[in-house]
């Protein structure tokens, strides 16, 4: 069926860049950047990270589009075609998209989970369930009741990683819900999802102005922002810093899932390749921007009012002491009264015995990842007038944030696997449903009560490592192994002339860069990374019921196999592909994609009645004598695929 | 000497207490936090020495007090003294424990809140634990709701999406049967490869 051998395309432009950016632009953009602006110095970690946007992130992405875009091939069948020695590059991408698209829609599962409890008033976070009508839960006494609700009635969570918890029906409801509205977007490849992320990768900017609005107009909003922008300039002669920088840029960008190569893919040839990746890493980093003001403005926001709540606190301590009627203290009043009846500030709280309260304290406290999304922001919108409609937007922002990296993820699986030809027997609608099936029946680990524990060793282990390896070697790949002579020139067919300033520049920019800053930047951060990961302990935090508070336990030895597991699948296929590559060499004497020399007339010049132009590429429109069995071939099948290569030569020569 | 003065007095208003009642005397702390303490007049604390006596009427009405006496309290039996700008003073019935007369109180609050027009967090009785409004647990869980509402969306967009496809092979099968020569129809599908009429040249 000549459908199936036809690549799907893109409606058209804004489709490609909508779920380019949506696949970039994720959760942690809001989740994780605004707590790394805020603690590595402010303001002054603009600085690096827009370097490191520069020199690291936007050379990635360049190489991951333009190699998808030229060889129209996900990320396994294009690292074969490059050099068949790296056909394990790509079986790598696939395991990391695949683990993390299981472990990431159990968060957008905790979203949904957020969003069905959004429609009421009080919100149910709002307050401490009560016990014998006179005293609330202890557990919820002691830690608050936003945070009593994330781990005791969303996530049911256990005090460590070996207790299993059992299956939570309410979160595997949820998690049903959104493997379907997944498997429903994919449901027809990019056909349906190029559709879908019109909406998903445009909504959370909606979202993201309105809470901008209401944001810098609520009170304290402003001491938020310039204690996020506050730049701390002396910070920056710390190397630390700039490795966080990198980190945050490469994992911002979701470059190495092999998700990016399959998009661009799916482009016509003549896509200006260039414009894209620059459309795609700026629009990414002013997202992340715009994240952060909002969560500052909220978090200021909440910080004042944790501060008053304090203040008032103390100050009832004051009036019942000193015996004064109500409003004789305010909270503008405070200080000057403890200064004039106790002498100084501090003099004060220490004989009466208060608390200190601090604005700056209260936001010292920085959280990221889910506990800034599920716990902190959570409170803040309880204080927000009109809380339950602000709640749900924005757990309908991070629900739509979430689902279009999830395309990505997913993508990052079904291309590859029907580039090799494995599922090519079966309508891409089963291949959609398999996949989910069997990445549900995994994420149910995620949904027991020690689910979140497993989740973070997930994320920390398949997550990370892998993607700076896989980043790397495809830098390498295209910069040394093919060498990037070679594939300028091959861009050259195709990419805009450069005839004009803006081009030449990113002409030498990516010269610059690719081949020789680039990865050096990502050794220098995967050696960073690997330190960091060593010295660590081997250590997670754990809820305890008890004491309302996270303590700290070791992992036990199982889960460190696990880990050890993960990464292996992960990264293991880089060293085992060349291998096997140069046992097929030696010993069975033939290659996939052998090379043609100039002039060699193979079975490719009968078949396809062309020949190589005398670049060394890897022909691999090789005929099928070369191997057995038509259905696994990593290449298109010559006679009905157009062949990628010379096509300016073949209609010179017809 | 002037200074000495001012200064002893100072230290006087700094090292002032807060009001204690003596429970010798089997006095209670009362509070009303108010702005201006003369809204609680003397009217009002007769009014609350009503409040007082209807309570332990109740009371020990319903249960058996230790002095049986209790049963008859009447306003002339509750004293308040040591009254502070807070406003706070000290509350005190004849004959009556301590315990007694804040179970007292206890039982009879929201008829001392709805008199005086206060609530719990204005009027404070020592040793009375504000009653916590309980949550009221729905039936059927709130969260569900919308979650169904989501779910049956899901499952009428899967429909739609299959009887689309269904539809769509249907009318392919048609066509192709209609036209005799058989040859490639793709006009039903967006996947038309651009460059496909090139490779039938070769």
């Amino acid at each position: 069926m000549s459908d199936e051998e036809e690549r799907p395309q893109w409606d058209n432009k804004a489709q490609f860049l909508l779920t380019c950016i949506g696949f970039a632009v994720g959760l942690g953009n809001v989740w994780r950047f605004p707590y790394q602006l805020q603690s590595n110095g402010g303001g002054a970690f603009l600085i690096p990270y827009l370097i490191m946007l520069v020199f690291e992130g936007i050379p990635l992405l360049y190489v991951e589009l333009t190699v998808g875009q030229w060889l129209r091939k996900g990320s396994m069948g294009a690292w074969i075609k490059i050099n068949p020695f790296l056909k394990g590059l790509g079986i790598c991408s696939l395991f990391v998209s695949f683990l993390v698209g299981m472990y990431y829609n159990t968060i957008i599962a905790w979203c949904l989970y957020y969003l069905c409890n959004s429609f009421q008033d009080p919100l149910p976070w709002k307050s401490c369930p009560v016990v014998n009508g006179t005293s609330y839960i202890t557990e919820c006494q002691k830690s608050s009741s936003s945070e009593y609700f994330w781990y005791r009635e969303t996530l049911h969570i256990t005090s460590s990683i070996e207790v299993s918890g059992g299956i939570q029906t309410h979160l595997l409801a949820t998690m049903i819900l959104a493997w379907m509205i997944v498997a429903l977007c994919l449901i027809k490849g990019i056909a349906s999802s190029g559709k879908v992320v019109y909406v998903t990768a445009t909504f959370p900017y909606l979202v993201l102005f309105c809470f901008l609005v209401r944001g810098v107009t609520l009170r304290g909003a402003s001491t938020g922002l310039r204690y996020l922008f506050n730049p701390k300039i002396e910070l920056l002669s710390d190397p630390q810093i700039w490795l966080t920088a990198s980190t945050q840029i490469f994992f911002s960008l979701s470059l190495a899932f092999g998700g990016m190569i399959a998009f661009s893919s799916y482009n016509p040839k003549d896509s200006d390749v260039e414009v894209d990746t620059l459309i795609v890493c700026v629009t990414n980093s002013v997202t992340s921007l715009l994240a952060s003001v909002v969560i500052f403005a909220v978090l200021g926001f909440k910080a004042t009012v944790d501060y008053e709540t304090c203040v008032e606190g103390n100050i009832q301590t004051l009036l019942d002491f000193h015996d004064l009627p109500e409003g004789n203290i305010t909270v503008d009043t405070y200080d000057t009264f403890l200064i004039e009846r106790y002498g100084s500030y501090f003099g004060g709280i220490a004989e009466r015995g208060l608390t200190n309260c601090s604005v700056e304290a209260n936001l010292d406290d920085g959280v990221s990842g889910t506990g800034l999304a599920f716990i902190v922001f959570a409170d803040a919108i309880l204080e927000m007038p009109g809380s339950p409609i602000w709640a749900i937007l924005f757990f309908l922002m991070l629900l739509t944030l979430g689902l279009d990296s999830m395309f990505g993820n997913i993508e990052g699986v079904l291309t590859p696997l029907n580039d090799i030809g494995l599922t090519k027997k079966y309508r891409n609608e089963f291949v959609v449903v398999g996949i989910v099936l069997v990445s549900f029946l995994v994420s149910l680990t995620f949904i027991q009560g020690s689910g979140n524990y497993w989740l973070d060793v997930f994320d920390k282990y398949a997550g990370s490592i892998p993607l700076l390896i896989i980043a790397f070697f495809e830098l390498i790949a295209v910069g040394w192994i093919y060498r990037y002579d070679r594939f300028n020139n091959e861009l050259s067919k195709f990419l805009k002339p450069r005839d004009n300033l803006f081009r030449k520049a990113l002409y030498w920019f990516w010269w610059a860069t690719v081949p020789i800053i680039s990865p050096i930047l990502l050794l220098a951060v995967f050696i960073y990374y690997i330190y960091d990961s060593i010295i660590t302990p081997l250590k997670y935090d754990a809820w305890q019921e008890s004491l309302g508070d996270n303590i700290s336990l070791s992992y036990p030895g199982y889960v460190i196999a696990i880990s050890v597991v993960i990464t292996l699948i992960c990264t293991i296929w880089i060293p085992l592909g060349a291998v096997v590559e140069l046992v097929k060499r030696v010993f069975c004497g033939h290659q996939t994609g052998r090379v043609l020399n100039v002039g060699e007339v193979g079975y490719s010049v009968k078949e396809t009645g062309h020949y190589n132009s005398g670049y060394d590429h890897n022909l691999a429109d090789l005929p099928r004598a070369v191997t057995s069995g038509n259905d696994n071939l990593p290449y298109d099948p010559p006679a009905n695929k157009f062949p990628y290569i010379d096509d300016d030569n073949i209609s010179k020569k017809e | 000497m002037k200074m000495k003065i001012f200064l002893i007095l100072s230290l006087f208003i700094a090292g002032g207490s807060s009001l204690t009642c003596d429970p010798a005397s089997n006095e209670v702390k009362v509070t009303v936090k108010l702005a201006d303490p003369s809204e609680f007049d003397d009217y009002d604390q007769y009014l609350f020495k009503g409040l007082v006596a209807y309570s332990l009427q109740k009371y020990c009405g319903t249960t058996t007090c230790s002095p049986s006496s209790l049963e008859e309290t009447d306003t002339v039996n509750v004293h308040i003294s040591n009254k502070t700008d807070r406003f706070a003073m000290c509350v005190a019935v004849d004959d009556c424990s301590i315990d007694t007369l804040t179970k007292a109180i206890k039982q009879s609050k929201p008829q001392f809140n709805g008199a005086l027009e206060l609530s719990d967090t204005v009027l404070l009785v020592d040793g009375i634990l504000p009653t916590l409004k309980p949550q009221t647990i729905p039936d059927f869980p709130t969260w569900l709701i919308p979650f169904i509402v989501f779910i049956c969306l899901t499952v009428i967009a899967a429909i739609a999406i299959i009887a689309y496809t269904v539809h769509q092979t249907k009318k392919r099968k048609k066509r192709m049967l209609s036209s005799s020569s058989g040859d490639d129809d793709d006009e039903g599908s967006d996947h038309i490869y651009e460059n496909s009429g090139a490779a039938t040249q070769l």
